[in-house]
Formats: C-alpha cells, sequence, structure tokens
C-alpha cells in the first residue's frame, strides 16, 4: 500500500517537485482511498487540520477527526500514529514512511505501516500532505 | 545503553547532483522501493543511505547500502577511464627518463669529442707559444733598458 501510494504520487507531480491535493481521489486511488487521509498545513503548519479521512481508517478512531487539529487526535489511534512524523515530512519535504506497534484504547497491540507525502497547489509550496495506513491486530494481546 | 535509530534514504541523482527521494524506517522496503525505481530507467542514478542515529553519543554514522545499476556502471567507467589515465602518465613518464638519459648520454659524448678536438690541442699550443715569444721580447726590451 505504502509503494502504491508513493508510486502514484510520483506519477501524478511529474516534473514537478509536488503533485496537488486534487489530483488524489477514489478515481486515482480505488483501492487506497478508504485507507488515505489528508492534512491541510497552510494555516497552521506545525499542528494541521485533517480535511480527509478515509472510510477504514476512520473505523480505527472512536470519533470523526475530520475538522479536528492533529493535537487534538486521540494517540492510541491508528491515524495518530500515522501522524506522528508530519514535522519530519514537513522539515524535509519528502515522502516518509514509518511503521511500528501500538496499544489501541482497548489495550489490544496494532502492528502498522504508514506513508506521509507532501502536496502543492503550485508545484512548490506544501500546501497539504496526503498519507495512508493500514494495519492489523496482534491476536492474544 | 545507547539507543539506535535507523532511516534508509532513497536518494536520486538529478540535475548533476544527489536529492532526497523518500525515506523509510524499515530496510528492506527501501531496498525493494530502489530496485524497483533503478529497474524503470527514468533516474540518472539511485542510491540507498542508511543514517543511523546513537542518541547516548549523538552521532550518525551513515554508509551506502546500495547502488543502482547505472551508477555501478558509471563507477566501473570512472574506475576504468582512471586506469587508463594511471597507465598513460606511467608510460610517458618512462619515455621522459629515456629521453632524458638519451640527452645526458649525448652530451656526454659532445663534452669528450670537445676535448679531444685536435684543433683545440694546436690552438693551446699556439697560444703558449705566443706567450713565449712574447715573454722572450719582453725579456729583451728590458735587458735594452738596463
Amino acid at each position: 500500500m505504502v509503494l502504491r501510494l508513493l508510486e502514484v504520487w510520483r506519477a501524478a507531480r511529474g516534473e514537478r517537485a509536488y503533485p496537488s491535493l486534487a489530483q488524489f481521489d477514489e478515481t486515482t486511488l480505488p483501492e487506497l482511498w478508504p485507507f488515505c487521509f489528508a492534512l491541510d498545513v497552510t494555516t497552521k503548519p506545525a499542528n494541521p487540520v485533517v480535511v480527509r479521512v478515509g472510510r477504514s481508517i476512520a473505523s480505527y478512531c472512536g470519533e470523526s477527526i475530520v475538522g479536528k487539529l492533529v493535537s487534538e487526535i486521540d494517540s492510541n489511534c491508528l491515524p495518530a500514529q500515522a501522524l506522528a512524523y508530519i514535522e519530519e515530512v514537513l522539515r524535509k519535504k519528502v515522502p516518509i514512511s514509518r511503521g511500528g506497534a501500538f496499544q489501541d484504547a482497548r489495550g489490544v497491540t496494532v502492528l502498522y505501516r504508514s506513508i506521509v507525502l507532501p502536496t502543492s497547489e503550485d508545484g512548490e509550496t506544501v500546501a497539504a500532505l496526503i498519507g495512508a495506513a493500514n494495519c492489523r491486530e496482534v491476536a492474544g494481546t | 545503553m545507547s539507543i539506535c535509530m535507523k532511516a534508509f534514504e532513497i536518494h536520486t541523482f538529478q540535475g548533476g547532483k544527489w536529492k532526497i527521494d523518500s525515506i523509510f524506517d524499515d530496510r528492506d522496503l527501501a531496498l525493494f522501493e530502489a530496485q524497483r525505481m533503478d529497474g524503470s530507467g527514468r533516474h540518472a542514478g539511485i542510491r540507498v543511505i542508511e543514517e543511523e542515529f546513537d542518541e547516548l553519543t549523538q552521532k550518525t554514522k551513515i554508509r551506502t547500502i546500495y547502488r543502482g545499476t547505472k551508477v555501478e556502471q558509471s563507477n566501473a567507467q570512472a574506475l576504468e577511464k582512471s586506469r587508463e589515465v594511471r597507465e598513460q602518465v606511467a608510460q610517458q613518464r618512462v619515455q621522459q627518463q629515456q629521453e632524458k638519459v638519451r640527452q645526458r648520454e649525448e652530451a656526454v659524448k659532445a663534452e669528450q669529442a670537445r676535448k679531444s678536438n685536435p684543433i683545440r690541442l694546436i690552438g693551446l699550443f699556439g697560444l703558449i707559444a705566443l706567450f713565449g715569444i712574447a715573454a722572450v721580447v719582453a725579456l729583451r726590451f728590458l735587458h735594452e733598458l738596463i
């Protein structure tokens, strides 16, 4: 999933440094879209707003996180883990993929893999981030 | 106990310099993606850099763990060219030394030939004789004065 999104991102940017967020939707990412999320970094780069969360990834949060600031998201859910390194993405301005394990609100250990990629409206200034994450629960925890 | 954090950066060669393309925390994923990118043939060069940050010492170790085929080919070509240049330089040096030896030998021969020249000897005798005659004339002149 991580590499597929990276491949689509590369194809979408073409000769530019970054693609536009508008280039990603259900038609360009039919299988990945439920696992994708997007953040607007124009108003508060240090604490961006969640503008989109896919169905599958949203199911790992107790409540809807659309419209929330990153700092307001419960740290025990998958989106929070996937958003933990957005500061590094904004600093280095390149796609970053991380994985790991965390315990969700029920105390179940969850293994995850995520990726966050920069996007831009003018092809140069990073205005939004798009990302994806998937996970699986470790049996018996 | 020191804690080491590893990151794997895929670099692409663009416009005469290396740029970070993407960053992974998983070695296998980074290598897989780098190989895939290398296979696409769209990049002039691909490499994967492993960055290991030691929190205790606050030091980062960096090493290249993958070089794309184009980089390898380019390195091999550069190595071959460097070998050829080294051989040419060595050959030129030998030729220069041989030329110097030849010039030195010619100079020695010329000097020997110059020293054993009969005209030079005749000239020398002539000069001595001239001095002798001059001495005799001077003595006679002095004798007449006295």
